[in-house]
């Protein structure tokens, strides 16, 4: 916009508003000539509502109040914190403000650190604090910014520390790079302030540039020691010994945001912190200091967190009078891997002294380039513990860093905060974004199953708000929002910015994928078939029916390409694994076709591949998308994925960015374990494999558990391990015995159904039944099931059956609460259950069939109840802890409240059947012990370069 | 100080460099107050704010008209870069750095978030591009709490354009700001 334009603008502006309104359109277009940009710019201002009257109607200082959103805090300045007076604020850092104070007693000023509220507010987090702080404080050292103290008034707490006068490096790089000499005295007083911390077991965790101030006489100081939180935890609970690692807190408040370019490797990786990660930020820190620009840098941060695991970084950059020792030392310590880096930085500290004092002799030049550069700059390669896909270990020559962007596959495995398990159960459950900075995943953390997500330039993976009870995610084009939809089928949004959850749609199959378009769509599937709806609300659309004639049950798996023009998705004809195929959708035509006969869980990579899941493994093959058709050989690019356990589908994510996510093979699998009531546990089966729903038989010889779709019995005694569903179909789950024993009922894709125990004969549906119920208890007679049921307006509800058919189902309880996991009493007179009706999952006891009341019998949350066979105790769980209840007087006399039996870590996941059984004497429970490798996510970055390298596409 | 004030009438630019800070720090003074919620939120009281810190620097009787309408445009700047100093560093502190979009809701008035007030000295420091006489009467009126005829006289034009000028710059920044 020009003046002169802008006069035009203004003149035609008030000009046109000087008519009447319906005049306006006629002299605009006379007034601008044609002109169609200027027309539509002046009325568009014309078209502001008139509420613009009251825009900025009040003076800026009227709102000033209002800039500050927490009630406590605008700026203190000119407020006293005991003996302090505040004076100025001089920045605000991620873990409060900061102010320039006066000590009224000693008469100099200092710096407070003033801590945010919710910090003060949490007694465990302010006694832990202190620790730290008085760790801290015991360091004194005179280029350590000193801590005075401590103080505590009118509600706040605050940190009372050194004022240091004087610019930061970062300030002094402004200027351009520092001449060596000055650069090593200044490298040589951090490393021996870093050496007195770290044999007090203090690591800074956080040394970067902007730490570092420089006085006026040269003296340099390293501020914020040890204040990044978490990491000193360790050191102030342990023996302080020099150099543990410490892990990194789990919790959400205070996340850091970590600079990309002095992250150390590990710890983008999530991986705990010791001071060799000091030792690498002192590394960037002096390299940075000796060349004007920083040791890793990238355009975005996928470049430069690729150029922190992979690059090396320009070392023939370094000036040509820096002594060969210097240049070793910051070789060392710039080590990928903390395994090979320098362990003690007294080493570097003693290496700059020497050369500080021996006269200005270095070489000219620098090292002489040749193979040992070339190695160097070959990746360590650090491979997670039971991880494999083969073809990740070939490693492609780093290009040079001069500019060009980072094409190498690099690998980051990202470790699960404590606690949080991944939900394996249904696909997706995990996404990237576009531009690989952020991954999402569903967690389950004490049976509370959110969200969770980290950049991944930042230290933490955090749970996200409102997302609770999410059973599948999905991210939008542009990383700002995830999508997810919810237990109860409902279909949400939430942006990352300020956790907004909005809910966008309902009945939206979180077992079945979903997809956000470039068009701000969202496809997802409703009832078997594909349905669009726009992502800022409103009604839905169908676009896909069943077809009959070709046997189809189920569209899943939406992905959108063609910028939102086209559908990719799997189509199930069959209930046996591998009755699937992909086709594709043309919104415009509404006609489909089929790509691939076979495979499942489409993604469309921009490289122009197709990659897909078929029998346990990912494939690729070269895709047109345009003429939709796929090209080339078919490839299998990764093997051992993790699989959903009730879904044929990978645990996998991959970006457009060319990101892939994955949880390793491992993921996912358990043991079947005895716990006594005292919690003693004993094995049950060696082979890992992914348990879920044990059943002990009535006479308690037989085991069935339910494993990546199929039943398997297990003879106690004999410990045999057979298949029972000799059907190769997936989705079978749920197991209940009949009380008699011979036979078991379950879950399928289709329903439920019954089969003998003894293995023999065919599965048998149950009628009635629909897909998405969940058998649960089968009563005394033989003949009432109870199960669970999904409704739209009511979530779960609680219906019996009758299995000879002599009545069909009818509800038990049906209220707009979830209700689930119904057990018959042993006399069949009574039923538990677990029901959300209260706003928290609690267990609940009514008689059966009537009348209709009930007794809570949880206090505090339960779910998953099981009663003890002698009638006289109800077992349930609340998170890790086993607690039962006795009601041998009476459902509706409670002797006692529930007590705990045990309080230990065992697979939760589905949220009210039981997901354990108790023995027949009520003395051991058969839990399921997960193994550690849902622990883990594995995150290849720039994997498409591996794709195309092994799928070539013409 | 109003030896300072007197100087600076007399011509002397430096007094008037010298007299900044000082304005400046009463203005913080005056601005963290409001921000604490010591005083009401009327608009009235907002601009006897503003008047006061003249009245308080200032022997009135010293100082003419012109000169008072000087020293309003300055602390008009003034208030205005305090209040968005404060308000990006609230941004940054909520967001963490990250990059955020601005959005005024439709009911809304008067920006009551730090972000707003951000996005306003953007687009206002955008407008003064190419129309810095409309983009001062924002700065007048809405940091400065000046009214009408106050403008009017220190921009030296009627208080009918102040009007219209008024109204245009408000449409502008309020389009600018949906976008």
């Amino acid at each position: 916009m020009t003046p002169e334009r802008w006069r035009q603008v203004s003149r035609i502006y008030h000009d046109a508003l000087a008519r009447g309104s319906g005049e306006r359109a006629a002299f605009l277009r006379e007034a601008c000539q044609g002109d169609e940009a200027l027309r539509r710019d002046v009325e568009s201002l014309i078209a502001q509502p008139a509420s613009v009257e009251n825009f900025l109607g009040q003076p800026a200082l009227a709102m000033a109040s209002t800039l500050v959103e927490d009630p406590a805090g605008p700026t203190l300045t000119g407020q006293t914190l005991g003996p302090y007076h505040l004076l100025e604020l001089l920045g605000i850092g991620g873990m409060g403000e900061v102010y320039r104070a006066r000590d009224t007693r000693l008469g100099r000023d200092v710096a407070i650190k003033v801590l945010p509220r919710l910090f003060s507010a949490d007694p465990d987090r302010l006694a832990r604090f202190e620790r730290e702080a008085r760790l801290l404080a015991s360091l004194n050292h005179p280029h350590i910014g000193a801590i005075y103290g401590v103080e505590e008034a009118a509600g706040l707490n605050a940190l009372v520390l050194e004022l240091v006068e004087g610019p930061t490096i970062a300030e002094r790089l402004r200027g351009g790079r520092l001449p060596v000499a000055e650069a090593m005295r200044m490298a040589c007083q951090i490393a021996e302030a870093l050496e007195a911390a770290h044999e007090r077991g203090v690591v800074h965790r956080d040394l970067k540039p902007q730490n570092v101030k420089v006085k006026p006489d040269g003296t340099v100081k390293v501020l914020d020691f040890g204040l990044a939180k978490g990491t000193m935890a360790a050191a102030a609970d342990g023996d302080g010994s020099p150099g543990s690692p410490a892990a990194i807190d789990g919790t959400r408040e205070g996340v850091i945001l970590g600079t990309a370019s002095y992250m150390s490797p590990e710890q983008s990786r999530g991986r705990a912190v010791d001071k060799r990660t000091d030792i690498w930020a002192f590394g960037c820190v002096f390299y940075e200091m000796l060349t004007g620009r920083a040791a890793f840098a990238g355009e975005t941060l996928s470049d430069t967190l690729a150029a922190v695991l992979k690059e090396e970084p320009d070392w023939p950059a370094l000036p040509a009078d820096t002594p060969p020792g210097v240049r070793s030392v910051l070789r060392r310590c710039l080590k990928k891997d903390p395994v090979d880096r320098l362990h003690d930085i007294a080493d570097a500290r003693i290496e700059l002294q020497e050369a500080i004092a021996e006269p200005a002799a270095a070489t000219p030049t620098g090292p002489p380039r040749g193979a040992a550069d070339r190695w160097a700059r070959v990746i360590p390669w650090v491979v997670a513990a039971g991880s494999v896909a083969a073809l990740l270990l070939v490693v492609p020559q780093a290009t040079r860093r001069s500019g060009s962007p980072v094409a190498s596959v690099t690998r980051l495995d990202l470790d699960l905060p404590a606690g949080v398990e991944l939900v394996t159960v249904y696909p997706p459950a995990m996404v990237l974004s576009a531009d690989g900075t952020r991954v999402a995943f569903v967690g389950v953390l004490r049976g509370l199953r959110q969200l969770y997500t980290r950049r991944l330039d930042q230290f933490e993976t955090v749970p996200i708000r409102g997302t609770e009870n999410a059973n599948a995610v999905f991210i939008s084009p542009d990383g700002r929002a995830l999508g997810f939809i919810t237990a109860d089928l409902a279909l949400k949004k939430v942006s990352l910015a300020d956790s907004l959850v909005t809910t966008i749609g309902h009945d939206a199959e979180f077992s079945a994928g979903a997809a956000w378009g470039p068009d701000d769509r969202i496809t997802f599937v409703r009832a078997g078939t594909l349905w669009q709806v726009p992502a800022s609300g409103g009604p839905a659309k169908q676009l896909t029916t069943l077809d009959s004639g070709k046997r189809e049950l189920l569209h899943l798996w939406p992905s959108v390409i063609a910028e939102g023009r086209v559908i990719l998705f799997a189509s199930i004809t069959g209930t046996s694994r591998g009755a699937s195929h992909i086709e594709a959708l043309s919104l415009a035509t509404g006609q489909r076709r089929v790509i691939l006969e076979s495979g499942t869980f489409p993604l469309y990579v921009s490289t122009g591949h197709l990659v897909f899941f078929h029998d346990g493994a990912l494939l690729g093959a070269p895709f047109d998308a345009d003429r939709l058709e796929v090209t080339g050989p078919v490839v299998r690019v990764l093997e051992n994925l993790a699989v959903g356990t009730t879904m044929d589908a990978p645990l996998a994510a991959l970006s457009n960015a060319g990101a892939l996510m994955y949880a390793p093979g491992d993921a996912g699998t358990t043991r079947l374990v005895w716990v006594s009531r005292q919690g003693v546990e004993q094995a049950i089966t060696e082979t890992p494999r992914r348990y879920q729903y044990p059943r002990l038989a009535p006479d308690g010889r037989r085991t069935v558990v339910a494993t990546a779709g199929d039943l398997w019995i297990q003879d106690n005694a004999r410990a045999t391990f057979t298949r029972l569903t000799s059907e190769q179909t997936v989705g079978n789950a749920f197991p209940v015995w009949t009380p008699d024993g011979s036979r078991v009922l379950f879950r399928t894709s289709n329903g439920m159904s019954w089969i003998s125990a003894d293995g023999s004969g065919q599965p048998n549906a149950i009628a009635g039944a629909v897909p998405g119920d969940i058998p649960c208890s089968v009563a005394p007679d033989g003949d009432t099931l109870a199960f669970m049921r999904q409704n739209a307006q009511t979530s779960r509800d609680v219906y019996v059956l009758s299995l000879t058919g002599r009545s069909g189902p009818r509800p038990v309880v049906n209220t707009s609460a979830y209700e689930g996991g119904p057990q018959f009493s042993p006399n069949g007179h009574w039923m538990a259950y677990a029901s959300d009706e209260s706003g928290q999952m609690q267990v609940y006891v009514r008689p059966f069939p009537g009348p209709d009341r009930r007794w809570q019998l949880s206090s505090q949350g339960g779910t998953q109840p099981l009663w003890n066979r002698n009638g006289s105790e109800i077992f349930y769980r609340m998170g890790n802890k086993m607690m039962v209840v006795d009601v041998s007087a009476g459902v509706d006399r409670l002797l006692s409240p529930p007590r705990q039996l045990f309080d230990q870590r065992y697979v939760f996941q589905n949220i009210s059947a039981a997901n354990y059984d108790v023995s027949p004497d009520g003395q051991r429970f058969v839990m399921i012990k997960d193994e550690a490798g849902s622990g883990r996510l594995n995150v290849v970055l720039n994997w498409t370069e591996e794709l195309k390298r092994l799928v070539p596409a013409r | 100080m109003t030896r300072l004030l007197l100087a600076w009438r007399a011509g002397d630019e430096t007094a008037l460099a010298r007299l900044t800070p000082l304005v400046h720090r009463e203005l913080q003074r005056i601005a963290r107050g409001c921000m604490r919620g010591e005083r009401a939120r009327d608009s009235f009281q907002a601009t006897a704010l503003v008047h006061e810190a003249y009245l308080r620097l200032v022997d009135t009787q010293h100082v003419n008209w012109q000169n008072r309408a000087h020293f309003l445009a300055m602390a008009a700047r003034l208030m205005r870069r305090i209040l968005v100093d404060f308000a990006r560093a609230r941004r940054y502190q909520k967001r963490g750095g990250d990059a955020i979009q601005v959005s005024f809701a439709d009911a809304l008035s008067v920006p009551d978030k730090a972000e707003d007030l951000v996005a306003l000295d953007e687009a206002l420091s955008a407008l003064a591009g190419f129309d810095e006489r409309r983009s001062r009467v924002v700065e007048l009126r809405f940091f400065g709490g000046l009214s009408v005829e106050e403008t009017a006289a220190v921009l030296r034009i009627s208080p009918e354009t102040v009007m219209r000028d008024w109204k245009l710059a408000r449409t502008w920044l309020r389009r600018e700001l949906r976008r």
